[in-house]
């Protein structure tokens, strides 16, 4: 275990630092280029600048999700072409950066490792270090560098994570997390029922939907504690879908038909009130007045807006980002990355093995960084 | 190891020692999913049989894979062939001569 660092063993960085990063998780893949100031005497790190921040998104048919294999294809097909975008838009050459640092998990293996090894191979050709970085933890940290939220807490939402986090003593704990999938994930796949495209991406285009839901039909609410659970409320809704695409329609109280509008609407109503209460319960626990929205779902309005009204009833804030921060990206890998290096963090070649999942690997467990709370956050001394 | 029947080598030639040490280096790291059906032994050569430029050693990849069927080697090679085309992709496009 790296030793926790006090405040006076922060190093002092008296220079601007610049990071790359690569992100491939899943079916995002992004490049961006980050720089930093050096930290002021005793005040704040002046705001980072962003050099570069380019995605390609892999998109489906309607119907179809992601899978790893195809997912990893699109990833190496178009690696090369966005660092060399990203690099011509930053103006910068390979000799004005200090480390390369790429998402080593988690998420989708074949995609990660294809990313990763673009990633060694930069870092070598380059002669830069190689910095591996949690993919929840470049969400965070992107959060709260955009937002400027110092200490909030943290609910994280995309395709392949829900969690409500809260820092204390250089970790972000996890105070509620999905008992079974993704918030994202439900979506997705509610999409997926409804044959509505992935263009963009299916949960925009569930939000677009929902915009013209007027009936709210009742669905499983699934709050355990402070975690969540999704996977009753699919099962449940794709029924319901499947009888009205078979014939069977069902009415709202007004005798109207319940139309897929109205299912998304209730969908989003549903789940989204499920990830206000557990926030709200973390925030009473902290005693915190933010709340910071971040990763793929974090960019839907109504849940913004939901949130927002729980916010002000405490007298707290909502900060949320828009899609170029929220949804995966590479300029957020850069950051967090960025943010480990100028504390000493490098990866070993060796060591650079990417992990899907969030359990501990036998390997290298006394420096495992697979859960969001298992990272070190060397870089905060608050 | 364990000894499988169906084998095959692949030499891939780089133009510089360093590129073929980097191939090896950014390859190596990631363990085989089924260590038990498909073994990857990588390593650079310094020694070129029938080449054009013999006095230009230590810039070939050799791969040595076996594997307890056709069918496996044929999935683990693909999937060391599509790795290296990362790698030879960036050392093409990314490797800027250092000023």
């Amino acid at each position: 275990m790296q030793e926790m660092p006090s405040k006076q063993e922060l190093p002092a960085i008296d220079r601007p630092t610049v990071a790359l990063g690569l992100e491939g998780s899943a079916n995002k893949l992004g490049v961006g280029i980050i720089r930093h100031f050096p930290r002021r005497k005793a005040g704040p790190r002046p705001p980072a600048e962003i050099l570069a921040n380019i995605r390609h998104t892999y998109i489906t048919p309607p119907g179809e999700g992601f899978l790893p294999r195809d997912t990893a294809k699109h990833h190496r097909t178009f690696v090369v072409k966005l660092v060399k975008d990203a690099l011509k838009t930053s103006g910068l050459t390979p000799d004005d950066i200090d480390c390369v640092c790429f998402t080593q998990g988690p998420g989708m293996g074949a995609p990660l490792q294809s990313v990763a090894i673009a990633a060694r191979t930069i870092s070598m050709m380059w002669d830069k270090p190689l910095v591996g970085v949690n993919h929840c933890v470049g969400h965070i940290e992107m959060g709260r560098e955009i937002t400027g939220a110092n200490n909030p807490v943290v609910l994280y939402v995309s395709g392949g994570n829900t969690q409500v986090i809260a820092y204390s003593h250089q970790r972000y704990r996890i105070f509620g997390e999905t008992l079974d999938m993704a918030v994202g994930n439900c979506l997705d796949r509610f999409a997926r029922t409804l044959q509505i495209p992935n263009d963009p991406s299916p949960g925009y285009n569930i939000e677009l939907l929902a915009k013209k839901g007027k009936h709210y039909v009742e669905l499983p609410y699934t709050v355990k504690g402070m975690d969540v659970s999704m996977s009753g409320i699919l099962a449940y809704i794709d029924g319901v879908a499947n009888d009205i695409f078979s014939g069977n329609p069902r009415y709202a109280e007004d005798g109207e038909i319940i139309t897929k509008e109205d299912l998304c609407f209730s969908l989003q109503e549903t789940i989204f009130a499920m990830l206000v209460e557990i926030t709200e319960r973390a925030m009473a626990h902290v005693g915190s007045q933010q709340v910071l929205i971040v990763g793929g779902v974090g960019c839907n309005q109504r849940l913004q807006d939901m949130m927002a009204v729980m916010a002000r009833d405490r007298a707290g804030a909502v900060y949320a980002t828009d899609e170029r921060f929220c949804i995966d990206n590479g300029i957020m890998i850069a950051h967090a990355g960025l943010l480990a290096y100028e504390t000493g963090f490098r990866t070993n070649l060796e060591d650079s093995v990417c992990t899907q999942r969030f359990s501990l690997p036998v390997r290298h467990q006394a420096d495992c960084q697979d859960r969001t709370d298992e990272v070190l956050i060397a870089w905060r001394d608050d | 190891m364990t000894t499988h029947d169906h084998h095959l080598t692949l030499t891939i030639p780089f133009s510089t020692p360093r590129q073929a040490q980097i191939a090896y280096n950014a390859i190596s790291p990631d363990p085989q999913l089924k260590p038990d059906q498909f073994t990857q032994m990588l390593s650079v050569s310094d020694t070129i049989a029938s080449c054009d430029e013999p006095n230009n050693p230590g810039r070939i990849l050799v791969a040595e894979f076996e594997a307890e069927s056709e069918r496996v080697l044929r999935v683990g090679v693909n999937g060391f062939l599509e790795s290296l085309g990362v790698v030879v992709g960036c050392l093409k496009d990314l490797d800027y001569p250092s000023s």
